[in-house]
């Protein structure tokens, strides 16, 4: 990419889809789908049962892991 | 990846009826003893090692105490898939000796960053160079896609209620959130330090722990995710990132204030995130990532299969961050557990400042199952998952297959089946650094550290040091298997090396 295609795309105000266009001299198979949000097939299709189930087990969890603890300063 | 290695080291927090240092202590003597997942190491070594500090891994990674914590530091790897499992296998191999020790539901790890109580702790990236980390055209080139990252990379982090108004979150939201956990630490743009004297978004520490061809890019900026998705994207851009960099190539981008503009993306957890760069003024941080994005797809794209996985998903993750983050629920860490905590401040009749809030956002760094919010998720195929439980399992003994680390961890299983730590003599090694030792009736100062298996020879200390375990080589009694090449298993050599191991160890 050339410091001019790059200042192109900065400077840019266009929709997403004119920048894909713009986009890299090689043809290039970029998606404009994204990623679909994840289902829970526990509740089926993220019924209000398994949402009831998991907010249950947060619960729990919440009631049985100590409270936070002060860690010492790592790296 | 094509030409691609690199590794990860994580430190964890602990919580549970032992302090964190004792419970650091005792889970990594349970990891050693009876060598249940690798062997313990005797040399004293630098940054404050005494003999026994930790040990290798059958997986070839490496486990040892670092400042307070359990550090894991994966085996190198040469996939994303390889990585990821490495990874996991390092929180399931502590879960494992938490059990061993009969500690399991009163002992816990947890993998992030923060203890929300104003400490930080590390995860650290590895990317295997063959040029310097240190030149002005690589440090320029890394700084804006690391400030901009972790619109994707972020762990997600509760800002604790004490914080100032400014310091606590979006102003956009309200909601004490913060996209990354590291963000609020840093203070410095590069340094040669990781801690004292200011932590810094790029770390300009070049130990290559390779032959000559070889250097080492150290990025301590990141967050320690649990989401699979997340650490895949990670790691990936950012070592296309640094192949572009290697090339030559110049995004010609500088930002005016980088740790400015490291905190204020981080604070905001709305979207439509901006950076000032100099003789460009304000830019998009999606935009930042297209240029690096558009500029990887133009050289590797095609070229193999994680590289083609990395680069349609950059794209596709930067259309949903443009786009709406939110929709980004099950892939991105930061997005997935303000989900959740959303949810439990929704129920709650403090909404956002409720205090358990903080205990919610521990709980999804949890790594036992059974109190992990994460691993609720995960149960629930609620989280986009990239390794099956087979493939984990699997990584907690065996190396992943196409690096040095098979060498390594050919090694480490002979040491362990020679019982080769039944050769140390720990009444002979100093336990402190400088401390005063006997060797017979002489007392003598064991020197402060071993820095290689050179050492040891040089000071005729192998019937103190039976065996040295390094990156770069194994030493067992003045035999030396090295393994200066990271891309090379080193196996033939490293199986004729395994079969001498019982007789070296009895001279």
């Amino acid at each position: 990419m050339t410091p001019a295609e790059a200042t192109a795309i900065l400077d840019r105000t266009l929709p997403l889809q004119a920048m894909e266009i713009d986009a890299p001299v090689k043809p290039v198979e970029t998606p404009t789908e994204t990623p679909t949000r994840i289902d829970n097939p526990d509740g089926g299709d993220g019924s209000e049962d398994g949402e009831t189930d998991l907010d249950e087990e947060i619960k729990r969890i919440v009631r049985e892991i100590p409270d936070p603890t002060p860690q010492p300063g790592g790296e | 990846m094509e030409n691609a290695l690199f590794g990860t080291e994580i430190e964890y927090a602990c919580a549970g009826r032992w302090t964190p240092a004792e419970a650091a202590l005792r889970t990594k003597d349970g990891v050693f003893g009876n060598r249940l997942y690798g062997v313990i190491e005797p040399a004293p070594r630098e940054w404050g090692e005494i003999p026994g500090n930790g040990g290798f891994l059958y997986n070839g990674g490496r486990l040892y105490l670092d400042s307070g914590h359990l550090e894991y530091a994966s085996p190198e790897c040469r996939t994303l898939d390889d990585l990821i499992a490495a990874e996991v296998a390092g929180d399931r191999i502590l879960s494992g000796a938490v059990a061993l020790l009969g500690q399991q539901g009163s002992v816990f790890f947890i993998k992030n960053n923060t203890d929300h109580f104003g400490h930080t702790f590390g995860y650290h990236e590895n990317y295997c160079l063959r040029v310097s980390p240190r030149s002005r055209d690589m440090v320029e080139g890394l700084l804006p896609f690391l400030v901009t990252r972790q619109i994707f990379a972020g762990a997600g982090m509760v800002v604790p209620p004490r914080r100032t108004a400014r310091d606590r979150g979006s102003a956009a939201t309200d909601t004490p959130y913060h996209l990354s956990q590291r963000a609020a630490f840093v203070s410095v743009d590069v340094s040669h330090r990781v801690r004292f004297g200011g932590r810094p978004i790029l770390n300009l520490r070049d130990e290559p722990l390779a032959g000559g061809l070889y250097r080492r890019l150290h990025i301590i900026i990141g967050d320690a995710n649990r989401s699979e998705y997340t650490t895949a994207l990670k790691i990936g851009t950012t070592a296309l990132v640094a192949q572009l960099l290697e090339l030559g190539w110049d995004p010609e981008l500088e930002l005016e204030n980088p740790v400015q503009a490291l905190k204020d993306i981080s604070r905001n957890t709305r979207g439509g995130w901006t950076a000032r760069f100099i003789d460009r003024g304000t830019v998009p941080a999606v935009d930042v990532q297209r240029l690096y994005l558009h500029e990887a797809t133009r050289h590797f794209l095609g070229r193999d299969p994680d590289t083609d996985w990395v680069l349609r998903n950059w794209a596709q993750v930067i259309n949903g961050l443009e786009l709406d983050p939110l929709r980004l629920d099950g892939h991105l860490d930061w997005v997935t557990k303000w989900h959740q905590l959303n949810t439990f401040a929704e129920q709650s009749a403090q909404g956002w400042e409720d205090p358990q809030l903080i205990k919610v956002d521990l709980a999804y760094h949890h790594i036992e199952p059974r109190t992990s919010l994460y691993e609720s998720l995960r149960k629930r195929d609620r989280v986009s998952t990239l390794v099956d439980e087979q493939r984990i399992e699997r990584a907690m003994t065996e190396p992943p297959s196409s690096t040095r680390a098979v060498g390594r961890g050919r090694v480490i299983r002979a040491l362990a089946d020679a019982e080769a730590d039944m050769a140390i003599r720990w009444d002979l090694l100093a336990r402190r650094l400088g401390e005063r030792a006997l060797w017979g009736d002489e007392p003598f100062f064991i020197y402060s550290y071993v820095d290689d298996w050179q050492d040891v020879r040089d000071t005729g200390t192998w019937h103190l040091i039976p065996y040295l375990v390094d990156w770069g080589a194994v030493a067992v009694r003045d035999h030396v298997l090295e393994l200066p090449d990271p891309f090379d298993t080193h196996l033939d050599r490293a199986e004729q090396f395994a079969r001498t191991i019982p007789g070296l160890l009895r001279k």
